[in-house]
């Protein structure tokens, strides 16, 4: 698990590291949020926060395995251009949560729990990925969703019973 | 399973979810961004701890920082202490501009001037898509500020008549042309830089103003021509 740590780049050696992240995967990371809000400007401002969050857990990133770190840069930028899509929207969708509990109380097998795993709600999906891959507190994650914390803490029990779920029945299949 | 193990199968989890989901994306070139994004991203591989200090400030500090980089460096002296010779002196009743070969400094100069009370102005004309973001009329140094979608700020600055108050404006990254506002003689300081605005400077018997914003020489003159005293009521309205 990532560990949230506020020292980031202390010296030359880490900045030298920081520049070759930089150089390996800014292209993708531009690439992916402007795929996800098809407008340069908007898509900008979302790379531009993804790497103040990038340089908020550098300590972290900078020790994971090279081919994790694309996939770990690629969730915060996606999570920065989804908090800037919320924000441009006049509507909230309503998240269908309970009828992925009433299709989960009849799933019996990891296929079934695999393709409601697919379902989850947005907001889920990124709440777990905030929380069990970046690391984010949940002060963080309800400003990036625009919940409260307490929602938060509901997505992240629920997605995690979920996933927990699954995982016992992957362990069976 | 501990809770350790099953985090763990739940981070591989959402790890494959990102892999299915960005493996395939065509991502070998960089997007088609601004010069200006490409500036900043200069900067952050350059010098990353400063790039995230003065970026993870809180907005409003963010924003004066701004207000005063493209105003350029803006401040209240009650010193006067200036080694250069002036190359240039302009007059206008009690405040005297000295431009200074990086700067201007406008200087209250009438010591025999009795304040005449809390003056307030406003901008009777902004561009379309701005917004008023922050008025601070507490100190010395009136601050309005305004801001469009992009994020773009545009200031208005004016300091009412103070007995030896000096108003430092750095000049260094600007083109300087002399215009005038109502017939009033004025500098306007045209930004060399992508990422420092463009500013206006001109002063009226009682008041130094100063404008600055990421707009053209056209609109910093409507702008600053269109500046009238106002009257603030007990809410905080103000009415011409």
């Amino acid at each position: 698990m990532m560990m949230y740590l506020m020292s980031m780049i202390e010296d030359e050696s880490d900045r030298r590291l920081f520049a070759a992240i930089y150089q390996a995967h800014h292209a993708a990371l531009e690439r992916a949020a402007l795929g996800i809000l098809h407008n340069a400007h908007d898509a900008e401002g979302a790379v531009q926060n993804a790497w103040l969050q990038i340089l908020r857990h550098f300590s972290a990133i900078s020790q994971l395995p090279d081919g994790e770190i694309r996939y770990y840069l690629l969730a915060v930028v996606k999570n920065e251009a989804l908090m800037l899509l919320r924000k441009n929207r006049n509507t909230v969708e309503l998240e269908d949560w309970a009828a992925v509990v009433a299709d989960l109380d009849e799933s019996t097998g990891y296929q079934d729990i695999a393709a409601l795993f697919a379902r989850l709600p947005e907001t889920y999906w990124a709440a777990l990925e905030m929380k069990l891959l970046l690391d984010y507190s949940n002060k963080e994650i309800a400003q990036h969703l625009g919940l409260s914390e307490t929602a938060v803490s509901t997505r992240i029990q629920r997605g995690r019973k979920l996933l927990q779920k699954f995982v016992e029945e992957e362990g069976l299949s | 399973m501990t809770e350790q193990t099953l985090d763990a199968r739940l981070q591989a989890i959402l790890l494959n979810g990102l892999r299915q989901e960005f493996g395939t994306m065509d991502d070998a070139a960089e997007a088609d961004f601004s010069p200006r994004f490409r500036k900043q991203m200069a900067k952050m591989v350059a010098d990353p701890r400063g790039w995230y200090k003065r970026k993870s400030r809180p907005v409003w500090q963010q924003m004066l920082r701004t207000a005063a980089s493209i105003a350029l460096v803006l401040m209240l002296s009650f010193a006067v202490v200036l080694a250069a010779v002036p190359t240039a002196r302009a007059a206008v009743f009690g405040w005297i501009k000295d431009r200074y070969e990086n700067y201007f400094v406008f200087r209250f100069d009438d010591e025999s001037s009795e304040m005449e009370g809390p003056l307030f102005y406003r901008p009777t004309w902004i561009p379309e898509g701005y917004a008023e973001f922050l008025v601070d009329e507490t100190g010395n140094l009136s601050l309005l500020a305004y801001k469009n979608e992009a994020g773009d700020l545009l200031t208005l600055g004016y300091i009412n008549n103070q007995a030896g108050a000096n108003w430092f404006i750095d000049v260094s990254q600007a083109e300087i042309t002399k215009v005038t506002v109502n017939g009033v003689p004025a500098e306007l300081m045209i930004s060399k830089d992508p990422d420092v605005a463009s500013g206006i400077a001109w002063s009226t018997n009682t008041t130094a103003f100063y404008i600055n914003g990421f707009v053209d020489r056209e609109t910093l003159i409507a702008i600053a021509e269109s500046v009238v005293m106002v009257e603030i009521d007990p809410n905080g309205s103000a009415t011409e």
